[in-house]
C-alpha cells in the first residue's frame, strides 16, 4: 500500500510543481511585457517630450512602484506557492484541481489523499487501502499534468507576444533614442541635451565586393552644421575602430577606399562646428561590407613541345614561370592549378582572341601553338561566377631560327684550271637544326664574242644526312660534260637550305667563286714567253760573266806588276766579287721563276714526262751554278782582301778566275740546254694542242649523238666548235711561226714536218669543215653536225699523229746525232789512251842522257793538242746533252793535267815522274772513256721513266733474295736446336750464306751509287748495307743466333719498304722533297662538342638576358649580339 | 703504384739530366716495322741551335735516340719519331709509351711521307681510346713563340693538298702533335740537303721551336 499512496503523492506533486512553474513563468512574461509598457512608454515620452527632471523623478518612482506591485502580482505569488508544494494545503489544493480536470477521478483523488494520509485515523484500513488502490490504478493511465497550459497562465498570449516584438522594433528602429531617453529616465538628475534631428544617406550601405575591388562611400548628411564628416571602420578580427575623413565633393561626403581584402563594418559620424554633449551622438547606423575572394592560379607549369624538325627534347620551364620562349610552331601545354572550384576558365591573347581550355574542379589544362610573338594570361571564373582580378600577363616570345651558312674551303678562290680536269670541292655547311637539301648553282661565262653567258644551272650535292646540323663533304666536279671551251669561266656558289617546315626552309648562300679555263694557245704562249725572257736573261748574264772573267784576268795581271795591295785595288776586287755574286742571285732568281712556271704548267699536265724531266734537270744545272768551290773562292777572296795580303790575295784570286771560268762555262753550256729544251718544249706544245683538239672534238662528235639536245645544249655545243676553230687556226699559226724559227733551221725534217702539218690543215679544209659542223648545228641538223665532226676528228687525230711523229723522229735523229759525236770522241779518248801508253812504254825505256827526250816531249805536245780538241768536243756536246756528267769533265781535266805535267817531266829528262804522270794520264782517259759508255747506255734508255722500272725490279730480285735467304737462315736455325757444335755440312753451308749475303750486298751497293743524289732512297740503302755487313760477319763467324735472324727480317721488311715508296712516289724529282706550295684554307673548327657546350651556354645566356624585361628595341639588339657571337664561334 | 713509380723515375731522370748537364734534349724513337727512324740528322742540331739562340734554354748538340722498351727512354721530356715507312710497336711498347705520354711525357711526330698509315695504327695500341684531331689555327702551339696564323707551314708538297697539325688529346692535354703533309723536319735540315728556300726553312724552324717550346712549357 505504501507504493500506491506514494503514487498519488507523486501525481499530485508533479502536478503541483508543474502548475507552480508555469504559473511563475507566466507571471515573468507578464510583469515583463507590462513593465516593458510602462518603461517603454515612458522613454518614448521622454524622448518626444523631453521630460523636465522633476517629471522624471516622478516617472521613476512611480515606475519603480508599478514594477514591485507587478511582480508581487505576477512573480512572487506563484513563486511563493513554488516553493510550498509539499505543503499538505498545496497538495490538496492539487487534489482538487486534478479531480476536477479529470472526471473520472472528481473527488475520490481528494478523499484516497485524505484516506491516504494516515492522520486521518477515522476510516478501515481496507477501505483506505481500496480506495488507495483503486485511485492508484487510474493514476497510472492518466497524465494529470497534461491539462496545464502556459497559455492559461498569460494575460494574452497575442498581446505579450506583440508588446516584445512591438519593444524590439521600437529598440532597432530608434535605438539611439531609447539608449538616450533610458538614460534619461533611470537617471533623472543627469544632465541631458537633446539630439538634434540628423539624418545620414550612405552608399553603398551594406555591399558585398570582390577582394582586391575599391570602394566609395558616399554620403549625404543632413543635420546640425558638421565641421567634419568621419568614417568609421572596423574590420572583423580588430577591435578597434579606425578614424577616416571624408572629403567633401559637393554636398556630398565621399571616401575611397582601395583593394578591399577583408570584410568590414562602418559607420559615418558628423563632428558638429560647435561642440554639445550629443556631439558623439550624431552617427550613422553601422553597415556591412562583405568581401568575395575570387579564384586565382596557385600553381602554373608549361611544357614546351618544338616542331618535330628542330628534334629539340621537351622543355619544363620552372613552375610558376610563364614567361616562355619557343621556336615557331611549338605546341605549349600547361597545367595549372587553381585556388578555388571553377565553373570555366580561357586562354586570352593580346590579340583580343580567346581559346577555351579544359577545366576539371581547381585545375585546368591549355594547349596553343603560336606562330608569333604574343602575350597571354588565363581567365579564371568560379562557381559564383567571380573572375579573377588583374591576372598576371605572361608572354611568348618566338625564338629565330638561323639562316644556315655554307662555305666552299677547297678550292675556297678564284682558279684557273684545265676544262679536262675534275675538281673537287669541299663544301662545309651548318645550322642550327639542320639542313634538307645541299645544291651547286653554276653558270658559264664565254670567252666568245657575242655569245652571251648560261643561265644558272643547279646540281644536287649528295651528303651524310646523319650530319644533320654540321657536315663537310667533297662534291667532285666533273666539267668534261659542260659545254666548255678555252677561255670560259664558270661562276659558281652553294646554297643550302634548312629544314624549317613552319616558316619555309631559309637560305643560305657560300660567296662567289670563279674558276678559269684558260686557253691552251695562252698558257703556252705565256709560258713559252717567261721561258722566252729567262733564256734571254741568261744570255745576258753569260755576257756579264765573260766580261767579268776579263776584268778578273785584267786585275789579275795587274797585281803581278803591284808591289803591294793598295785601298783602290781592294775595292776593284771587291766589286768584281759583288758582281759574281750578284750574278748567282740572278741566276738562283731565275731558277725560281721557272720552278714556279713548270709547276704550273705540271699541275694543268701541259708538260710532257720527257719535257719535265728536262726542265727539272735544268733547274739542277741552275742550282749547281753555284758551286761550293766558287763560294768557297769568293769567300777566301774575301777574307785575304780583309787581311790586305797580297799573296794570299793573288792566289785566292787565281783560283777564283778558274772556278769563275769552270762557272762560266757551265752557264753557257746551262744556256744552250736551256734553248734546246725550250724548242723541244714548243714542239711540246704543238702536239698536246693537237691532242687536245682531236680530244675535244671526239667528246664534241660524242654528244652530237643524242638526238635529244635541247636547243641550250645545242648552242653551248656550237660555241665550243668555235672555240675549236679558233684554237685550230691559232696551231696552224704556230706551226708556221715554228717552222720559221731560226732553232728549227739545223732541223730540216722538223722543218719540213711542221710545213707539212700547217698544209694538212688546209688540204683537209679542216677550218672549214669545223665551221660547217657549227652551221649545221645551228640548223638543228644535229646528225649531219656529227657527221661532219667525226670526219674532223679523224683527221686532227692523224695531224696529231704526225706531229709526234715529227717530234720523236726529232728527237731521235738528235739522240743518233750525239750517239755518234760522242762515239767518235770516245774513240778519240781511247786513240789518246793508246797514245799515251805507248809514251809511257817509249818513256820507260829511256836513260836519263837520251835524246830521244825531246822527240817524246814533241809527241806528248802532240796528245795534249788531241786532248784538247778532245775536250772542246766534249764541250760541244755537253751543251746538246743532260748525259755528260761533272766525272766525265774532272777525268779528261786530270788526264790534261797530267799529260802537261808529263810533258814538264820530258823537257827536264826526268823518265820516272814523266812515267808515273802518264799513268795517270791513261788511268783518268781510260775513266772517262768508262764514263761516256755509261753515258751513252745511259742515253740509249732514256724515254723510259730515267730507269725508274729498272730499279723496282733489281730492288724486286733483290728483295727475293733476301727473302729465300732468310727462311734458309731460319730453317737453319730451328734445324740446329740445341745441338752444341756444327758439322762440316753445316759450316760450309753457313760459309755459302755468308756469301750470298755479300753479294746481295754488293748489288746494293751498286744500286746505291746509281741511285746517286736520290736521297729519299739513300738513307735507307746505306743502312741496309751496314746491316747486312754484320750478318756476313756472323754467318763467317759461323754464328747464327735470334739477332741474326731478326737482322736479316729487317732487312728485308726495309727492302720492301724502300721498293714500295718508291713505286708510290714514282722516283721522281718530286719525291725530293718539293718545296711545298701555299695552301688557304679555314682554320679547323674546334671539337664539336666543346662547340655544342658552348653554343648551349651561349643560348641559354641569351634567353636568361631577354628575361630581364628589357624594352623589346633593346632585346633585338640583345637577340642579335648573341647571334653573331654564335656565327662568330662557329666560324 | 705504376704510374707512381714512373712519375718517380721521370723526376729522377729529369733530375739527373739536370744535374748531369742541365741540358734540355729530345729522345728520338727507335721503332720496328722497317721504316727509317733514323733520318733526319740535322734536324735537331739546327733546332737546338735555334732554341737556344733565342730562349737560351740549353740544350745537348743533338737528340738521343732509344727504343721505347730501353731504360733511357724516359729520361727525357720530349719524344720523336719521324720516317717514310712502316711504324710498328710491341704491346710493352705501346703500353710504355701510354705510360710515358700520360705521366707528362710528349711526342712530337712528322711524317717524312709514307709513315701516316702504319703510324696512326700504331697510335690506336697506344691510345684506344683517342682520335686524332686536327688543331684549329688558334690552338697556342701555333703562337707559343711565332706565330702562324694559319696553322701549321707548309714545307715540302708531299700529297699537295694543304697540310694538318693533328693531335691526340688526353684528359685535356695535348700529348702527341702530328705534323702531316708538310715535313718540317725536312726543313730544318741544313741548307744544303733540300735546298728549300730561306723562307720555308724559316717557317720549319719557327714551327720547330713552337713545338718544342710547347712541348716544354704544357
Amino acid at each position: 500500500m505504501d507504493n500506491k499512496k506514494q503514487i498519488i503523492f507523486d501525481s499530485i506533486r508533479d502536478y503541483s510543481r508543474r502548475k507552480w512553474n508555469l504559473a511563475l513563468f507566466a507571471g515573468i512574461l507578464n510583469s515583463a511585457a507590462l513593465l516593458l509598457v510602462i518603461w517603454l512608454s515612458t522613454i518614448i515620452a521622454d524622448s518626444v517630450f523631453f521630460f523636465s527632471t522633476p517629471t522624471r523623478w516622478l516617472i521613476l518612482v512611480l515606475n519603480s512602484a508599478l514594477t514591485v506591485q507587478v511582480l508581487r502580482w505576477f512573480v512572487s505569488e506563484p513563486l511563493r506557492h513554488r516553493l510550498k508544494i509539499d505543503d499538505t494545503r498545496e497538495l490538496l489544493r492539487a487534489a482538487h484541481e486534478i479531480g476536477y480536470h479529470f472526471d473520472q477521478l472528481s473527488d475520490r483523488l481528494v478523499n484516497s489523499f485524505q484516506l491516504a494520509d494516515e492522520r486521518n485515523s477515522g476510516t478501515s484500513d481496507q477501505l483506505r487501502e481500496l480506495a488507495v488502490t483503486q485511485i492508484a490504478e487510474n493514476l497510472k493511465s492518466i497524465q494529470v499534468t497534461s491539462r496545464l497550459n502556459l497559455k492559461k497562465f498569460l494575460l494574452s498570449p497575442l498581446l505579450i507576444g506583440s508588446i516584445f516584438i512591438g519593444s524590439l522594433a521600437s529598440a532597432g528602429l530608434m535605438p539611439d533614442v531609447i539608449s538616450v531617453s533610458m538614460k534619461r529616465i533611470f537617471y533623472p538628475p543627469g544632465r541631458f541635451s537633446r539630439i538634434p534631428e540628423y539624418q545620414f544617406k550612405i552608399m553603398p550601405g551594406n555591399a558585398s565586393l570582390i577582394q582586391g575591388e575599391d570602394v566609395n562611400i558616399w554620403a549625404a548628411y543632413a543635420g546640425p552644421a558638421a565641421k567634419n564628416i568621419f568614417l568609421k571602420i572596423r574590420s572583423e578580427k580588430d577591435s578597434d575602430w579606425q578614424t577616416r575623413e571624408l572629403k567633401k565633393e559637393d554636398n556630398y561626403y565621399r571616401a575611397a577606399l582601395k583593394n578591399i581584402r577583408r570584410p568590414f563594418s562602418y559607420y559615418l559620424q558628423a563632428e558638429p562646428e560647435q561642440a554639445a554633449e550629443w556631439s558623439a551622438f550624431i552617427t550613422s547606423k553601422p553597415y556591412l561590407i562583405e568581401v568575395k575572394i575570387p579564384p586565382v592560379i596557385s600553381e602554373l607549369q608549361a611544357e614546351i613541345q618544338a616542331p618535330a624538325y628542330t628534334a629539340l627534347p621537351r622543355q619544363f620551364p620552372e613552375k610558376n614561370v610563364g614567361d616562355i620562349f619557343a621556336y615557331p610552331g611549338s605546341r605549349i601545354n600547361w597545367r595549372i592549378s587553381s585556388s578555388k572550384t571553377l565553373q570555366s576558365a580561357r586562354l586570352v591573347l593580346s590579340d583580343s582572341s580567346a581559346l577555351p581550355v579544359r577545366v576539371r574542379e581547381n585545375r585546368i589544362q591549355a594547349e596553343f601553338i603560336p606562330k608569333q610573338s604574343i602575350s597571354y594570361f588565363f581567365e579564371l571564373t568560379d562557381k559564383e561566377g567571380i573572375k579573377n582580378r588583374k591576372p598576371i600577363r605572361y608572354s611568348i616570345t618566338m625564338l629565330q631560327d638561323l639562316y644556315p651558312t655554307v662555305e666552299v674551303l677547297s678550292p675556297g678562290e678564284d682558279i684557273e684550271i684545265p676544262n679536262d680536269v675534275a675538281l673537287n670541292l669541299e663544301i662545309e655547311a651548318n645550322d642550327d637544326f639542320g639542313f634538307s637539301v645541299m645544291q651547286l648553282h653554276y653558270q658559264i661565262i664565254s670567252s666568245v664574242e657575242g655569245v652571251g653567258d648560261s643561265s644558272w644551272q643547279m646540281v644536287r650535292i649528295p651528303f651524310d644526312r646523319k650530319a644533320r646540323k654540321y657536315v663537310i663533304t667533297n662534291y667532285m666536279w666533273d666539267f668534261s660534260q659542260l659545254p666548255l671551251g678555252y677561255g670560259d669561266m664558270i661562276r659558281y656558289y652553294v646554297s643550302v637550305s634548312d629544314n624549317d617546315r613552319i616558316s619555309g626552309p631559309k637560305l643560305g648562300k657560300s660567296p662567289y667563286y670563279t674558276i678559269s679555263f684558260p686557253s691552251l694557245e695562252k698558257m703556252f704562249s705565256e709560258f713559252s714567253q717567261k721561258q722566252e725572257e729567262k733564256i734571254d736573261e741568261t744570255g745576258e748574264i753569260t755576257r756579264q760573266s765573260e766580261e767579268l772573267r776579263k776584268e778578273l784576268e785584267k786585275i789579275n795581271r795587274e797585281l803581278k806588276r803591284e808591289k803591294q795591295l793598295d785601298w783602290q785595288r781592294r775595292k776593284e776586287i771587291e766589286a768584281v766579287a759583288e758582281k759574281q755574286k750578284q750574278i748567282q742571285e740572278r741566276l738562283e732568281k731565275i731558277r725560281k721563276e721557272m720552278e714556279e712556271a713548270i709547276n704550273q704548267m705540271q699541275e694543268n699536265q701541259m708538260l710532257s714526262p720527257e719535257v719535265l724531266e728536262k726542265y727539272r734537270q735544268l733547274q739542277e744545272m741552275f742550282r749547281e751554278l753555284a758551286s761550293p768551290e766558287l763560294l768557297a773562292a769568293l769567300e777566301k777572296l774575301q777574307k785575304a782582301l780583309e787581311n790586305m795580303n797580297k799573296q794570299q790575295v793573288q792566289k785566292a784570286l787565281s783560283q777564283l778566275k778558274f772556278n769563275q771560268e769552270r762557272f762560266k762555262e757551265n752557264l753557257e753550256r746551262t744556256l744552250e740546254l736551256f734553248k734546246k729544251v725550250q724548242m723541244e718544249q714548243e714542239l711540246d706544245r704543238l702536239v698536246k694542242t693537237a691532242e687536245k683538239l682531236a680530244a675535244e672534238q671526239e667528246k664534241l662528235t660524242e654528244q652530237l649523238k643524242n638526238n635529244n639536245l635541247t636547243s641550250e645544249e645545242r648552242s653551248g655545243l656550237e660555241q665550243k666548235q668555235e672555240q675549236q676553230k679558233q684554237s685550230l687556226e691559232q696551231l696552224q699559226k704556230s706551226m708556221e711561226m715554228l717552222s720559221r724559227d731560226e732553232m728549227f733551221a739545223s732541223r730540216p725534217e722538223t722543218q719540213q714536218s711542221l710545213e707539212k702539218s700547217s698544209e694538212f690543215i688546209e688540204e683537209r679544209r679542216l677550218t672549214r669543215r669545223m665551221q660547217d659542223t657549227r652551221n649545221q648545228m645551228g640548223q638543228g641538223n644535229t646528225s649531219k653536225a656529227s657527221e661532219t665532226s667525226q670526219g674532223v676528228q679523224q683527221d686532227l687525230q692523224e695531224m696529231s699523229e704526225q706531229l709526234k711523229k715529227a717530234r720523236q723522229q726529232m728527237l731521235e735523229q738528235e739522240k743518233n746525232m750525239l750517239m755518234a759525236k760522242m762515239q767518235r770522241t770516245t774513240r778519240n779518248l781511247l786513240n789518246l789512251s793508246q797514245g799515251e801508253e805507248k809514251l809511257m812504254k817509249l818513256s820507260g825505256k829511256l836513260s836519263g842522257f837520251s835524246d830521244q827526250f825531246r822527240e817524246l816531249a814533241n809527241r806528248q805536245n802532240r796528245l795534249n793538242e788531241n786532248m784538247s780538241r778532245a775536250i772542246s768536243e766534249l764541250i760541244d756536246i755537253s751543251k746538246e746533252t743532260f748525259f755528260i756528267s761533272p766525272e766525265i769533265s774532272k777525268a779528261l781535266g786530270t788526264a790534261q793535267h797530267n799529260m802537261r805535267k808529263s810533258v814538264e817531266n820530258l823537257a827536264d829528262r826526268n823518265q820516272q815522274a814523266a812515267g808515273q804522270n802518264q799513268k795517270k794520264a791513261m788511268a783518268a782517259l781510260n775513266r772517262a772513256v768508262m764514263e761516256m759508255q755509261n753515258s751513252m747506255q745511259m742515253m740509249q734508255q732514256s724515254g723510259s721513266a730515267l730507269g725508274f722500272e729498272q730499279f723496282l725490279q733489281r730492288m724486286q730480285q733483290m728483295a727475293g733474295q733476301q727473302g729465300q735467304l732468310n727462311q734458309e737462315s731460319l730453317n737453319f736455325m730451328q734445324g740446329k736446336g740445341n745441338q752444341g757444335g756444327l758439322t762440316s755440312e753445316q759450316q760450309a753451308q753457313l760459309r755459302r750464306m755468308a756469301a750470298q749475303q755479300n753479294a746481295i750486298r754488293k748489288s746494293l751497293e751498286q744500286l746505291h751509287n746509281e741511285a746517286g743524289n736520290r736521297s729519299d732512297v739513300l738513307g735507307r740503302l746505306e743502312n741496309m748495307a751496314d746491316e747486312m755487313e754484320k750478318v756476313v760477319k756472323d754467318l763467317e763467324m759461323l754464328k747464327i743466333d735470334r739477332k741474326t735472324i731478326e737482322r736479316q727480317q729487317k732487312i728485308l721488311s726495309r727492302m720492301l719498304d724502300a721498293q714500295k715508296s718508291v713505286r708510290e712516289r714514282k722516283f721522281s724529282k718530286k719525291r725530293k722533297a718539293e718545296v711545298g706550295r701555299f695552301y688557304t684554307r679555314k682554320s679547323p673548327k674546334e671539337n664539336q662538342e666543346t662547340v655544342d657546350k658552348r653554343k648551349q651556354a651561349l643560348t641559354k645566356e641569351m634567353l636568361r638576358a631577354l628575361r630581364e624585361g628589357y624594352s623589346p628595341d633593346y632585346e633585338k639588339l640583345i637577340e642579335r649580339y648573341y647571334r653573331e657571337l654564335n656565327k662568330k664561334d662557329l666560324n | 703504384m705504376n704510374k707512381t713509380l714512373f712519375i718517380l723515375l721521370l723526376i729522377t731522370g729529369f733530375l739527373q739530366a739536370k744535374d748531369a748537364a742541365e741540358t734540355v734534349s729530345v729522345m728520338r724513337i727507335k721503332y720496328d716495322g722497317g721504316g727509317d727512324w733514323y733520318g733526319n740528322k740535322t734536324t735537331f742540331v739546327n733546332l737546338f741551335e735555334r732554341l737556344k739562340n733565342i730562349t737560351g734554354i740549353e740544350t745537348t748538340y743533338k737528340e738521343q735516340s732509344a727504343s721505347i722498351t730501353d731504360e733511357n727512354f724516359f729520361s727525357h721530356p720530349i719524344a720523336y719519331i719521324a720516317g717514310h715507312g712502316n711504324i710498328k710497336f710491341s704491346d710493352t711498347e705501346a703500353q710504355r709509351l701510354r705510360t710515358y705520354l700520360t705521366g707528362g711525357g710528349f711526342l712530337f711526330a712528322d711524317d717524312d711521307y709514307g709513315m701516316d698509315k702504319s703510324f696512326r695504327r700504331e697510335m690506336k695500341k697506344v691510345f684506344p681510346e683517342l682520335k686524332f684531331v686536327e688543331l684549329p689555327f688558334n690552338h697556342e702551339i701555333y703562337h707559343q713563340h711565332y706565330d702562324f696564323p694559319g696553322g701549321l707551314p707548309k714545307i715540302h708538297e708531299h700529297a699537295g693538298g694543304p697540310p694538318q697539325g693533328l693531335g691526340l688529346i688526353y684528359e685535356g692535354r695535348l700529348v702527341v702533335f702530328y705534323s702531316f703533309n708538310t715535313d718540317i723536319s725536312d726543313g730544318c735540315e741544313n741548307e744544303e740537303i733540300h735546298n728549300d728556300p730561306p723562307e720555308k726553312r724559316e717557317s720549319a724552324l719557327r714551327m720547330g721551336v713552337n713545338i718544342l717550346l710547347y712541348a716544354l712549357t704544357h
